[in-house]
């Protein structure tokens, strides 16, 4: 009786007794991994907020953006002035996990558009009235946008004739900036600012 | 600009699936991308519309509004940077008869006089059935423009109206502006604003009606727009110096006061899709043109009251006569040109002289006749005998000489201005050939299904020659027309 009544007694100590330190172990393993995960993703978060990052990985596309995200005042595009400003890629390009590993797929499997010889990617212009006017960045209306070049003798920013035009049509984040006025308006080749281009008046398209 | 410095826990998980992701696609070599040439090749989907319109002018923004007002779902395509084409070019106002302006001013006006005004004025050579739909339906699109606080109240004379019916801004801007910035906002309030630098260059057809669009993006790729339904609407080809020549030899090197876009894009596409061609040589030379920025000087300024006087300081011709008629007569002039001149009241009911030729500095001002005439470089005896005359005719209310009957207002109020003008390519009259419908004809006169055109691109309507006026008049009419007929096809079909 005593046999069968203290057999299952120790059979149960026996299998009480190492399950504590073996979830001790296990909490202990689950925090190391944690947090080198948090250390690497806090590290990994910062590396992916620089621009450095975008063309680490994807450095065949990237580079030439990255190389005039760190141009000397003066060069072409006005990311130069947006990094002076310390606004990083992201800021524009924003990341959302979904597209980004769309892109990520697009990548790996090439499907995608590059130009070998200007060594940029197939132009997506984003850069919208509603997309560069907000209150995070240029925040303001287009009439003050207006008031800000009205000391121009021919105020770009005035688009009372014809309502608006995307943002992108003259500015150029990456590329030569060009004003597009000029094609019709002949005033407005006459006071380009510097580091910028225009169409030629009357040019046949 | 940054979401957040601090680590929350969204951006510390993105930032581990981020290195997770990276890790993954580091074991992996990216496959070569596809060059643009490539690319070029693909096309890429625009998506699929009732009805797409093509060119944001006038006309297109016109049939764009009526037809999302109709319930139609449509994209509107401009090739060129901004919206507006050549009507951003139209100066003096819009010909619109029995309207409520003409009688509060007491001005007796009908269809049949206002059709053939049109009729007369393009040497009879127009459709009568397309004037006298246009003319019919003037009071409805002036009313209609209203409706929307585009109001033309202006009630001023124009070259070849026997009354008074061009229509302008209140303001005295040009009217072509002020409609395409009234247009413009109604546009993309209805959420359908212009889709610019999308340059339209084939119509798609299935089975002999129209299927769509295909278009190339500033990126250069092949975008293709599936609808039942387009509307031509891309103007004319008075850019296109190569094609004007085609039927006008001698203005290959002649100046244009039409946009660069202005290269008669629809006339290929439509001629393309079978549709027919009338009136296509009939291109109009405006009188005054400013020959070193290709600056109009509207004929509203004339109507205003500006005579014309050659380099001799002479007056040559009845200034109002039509356009074809006025440019003749320039050409015949010593220096192929003339000497616009007025003085401070027609300065003050338009403002385009100020925003365009005081700014471009591309006239003569002075506070006597006299101090003008040695500006202008003209003989000064001449020249003030010529004033002197004209002046003292309408005090006496003598005839004028040269058979001017309308607009007669001395210029005698400093200050005085002077415009030194010669013709210019202005409009072409001809293109396809549509119906009163807005329906585009094939060689047979049969309508091609899906297919309608409005403005510049259509022929018929302006025979050998356009009032002013008439074009602002047409778009708008024709325009609503357009879309229409357009809705009812692509409800029915």
């Amino acid at each position: 009786m005593s046999e069968t009544s203290n057999s299952p007694q120790t059979a149960e100590q026996a299998e009480k007794t190492p399950q504590p330190r073996k979830r001790r172990k296990g909490i202990v393993v689950g925090s190391i991994i944690a947090v080198v995960l948090i250390v690497a993703g806090a590290g990994f978060w910062v590396w992916h907020e620089q621009p450095s990052f975008c063309n680490a990985i994807c450095h065949t596309p990237m580079d030439s953006y990255v190389d005039s995200y760190y141009a000397d005042e003066g060069a072409e595009g006005s990311v130069v002035t947006h990094a002076k400003a310390n606004v990083k890629c992201l800021d524009c390009h924003e990341a959302k996990i979904d597209e980004q590993v769309t892109e990520g797929i697009h990548w790996v499997s090439g499907d995608y558009v590059f130009d070998g010889n200007a060594n940029v990617l197939e132009s997506r212009s984003f850069a919208t009235e509603e997309f560069c006017l907000n209150k995070n960045c240029h925040n303001m209306t287009l009439d003050e946008l207006a008031e800000t070049t009205s000391d121009m003798p021919w105020n770009v920013h005035n688009f009372s004739e014809h309502g608006v035009t995307d943002c992108g049509t003259c500015h150029s984040m990456h590329g030569q900036s060009t004003i597009a006025c000029s094609e019709c308006h002949k005033e407005a080749t006459e006071d380009i600012p510097d580091g910028w281009t225009c169409i030629p008046y009357g040019e046949e398209r | 600009m940054n979401a957040s410095n601090n680590l929350s826990r969204r951006s510390f998980l993105t930032g581990a699936t981020m290195l997770g992701a990276s890790v993954a696609l580091f074991g992996l070599n990216g496959c070569a991308p596809r060059s643009t040439a490539d690319a070029a090749e693909e096309e890429v989907d625009g998506g699929t519309f009732d009805i797409v319109v093509v060119g944001a002018g006038g006309a297109g923004m016109a049939a764009t509004v009526g037809a999302v007002d109709a319930g139609a779902s449509v994209v509107l395509l401009e090739k060129m940077p901004v919206a507006g084409g050549n009507t951003c070019f139209a100066e003096g106002g819009m010909n619109a008869c029995c309207t409520k302006y003409q009688a509060e001013a007491g001005i007796e006006d009908s269809v049949a006089l206002f059709a053939n005004d049109t009729y007369e004025g393009g040497h009879e050579l127009g459709n009568m059935e397309l004037i006298t739909y246009m003319c019919a339906n003037s009071n409805d699109a002036l009313e209609w423009l209203g409706s929307m606080g585009i109001v033309l109240s202006k009630l001023s004379t124009s070259g070849g109206a026997s009354v008074p019916r061009i229509h302008r801004p209140e303001s005295g801007e040009a009217v072509g502006k002020y409609i395409v910035k009234g247009m413009a906002k109604q546009c993309a309030d209805r959420g359908v604003a212009a889709k610019c630098n999308m340059d339209a260059n084939e119509i798609i057809m299935e089975d002999g009606h129209v299927a769509g669009i295909k278009a190339t993006n500033a990126a250069g790729r092949t975008v293709v727009y599936h609808s039942k339904a387009v509307i031509m609407t891309t103007g004319g080809f008075g850019a296109n110096h190569k094609m004007l020549a085609q039927y006008r030899p001698e203005l290959l090197d002649a100046v244009t006061t039409n946009q660069p876009g202005a290269q008669g894009d629809g006339i290929v596409m439509g001629t393309e899709a079978g549709a027919d061609l009338v009136d296509i040589g009939q291109i109009q030379v405006h009188p005054t043109v400013e020959q070193t920025t290709a600056t109009l000087l509207s004929e509203g300024i004339r109507g205003d009251g500006a005579i014309l006087v050659n380099t001799d300081g002479n007056r040559f011709i009845n200034e109002l006569l039509t356009r074809d008629v006025v440019s003749a007569a320039e050409w015949q002039q010593p220096g192929k040109g003339a000497w616009a001149v007025f003085d401070k009241k027609v300065y003050d009911e338009n403002t385009s002289i100020k925003e365009k030729f005081i700014a471009r500095n591309i006239i003569t001002v002075a506070d006597t006749l006299e101090s003008l005439a040695d500006k202008m470089g003209v003989p000064q005896e001449a020249f003030m005998a010529t004033l002197d005359s004209y002046n003292q005719n309408i005090a006496d209310g003598t005839d004028d000489p040269l058979g001017r009957w309308k607009s007669l207002y001395p210029i005698d109020e400093a200050p005085f201005y002077a415009v030194a003008v010669a013709p210019g390519i202005h409009h072409c009259m001809g293109g396809l050939r549509i119906d009163d419908k807005a329906q585009v004809l094939d060689a047979d006169g049969n309508p091609i299904p899906g297919f309608f055109a409005a403005g510049e691109v259509t022929g018929g309507i302006h025979g050998g020659n356009r009032l002013g006026g008439n074009a602002v008049c047409d778009i708008n009419v024709f325009g609503r027309r357009s879309q229409q007929t357009a809705v009812e096809y692509v409800q029915q079909s």
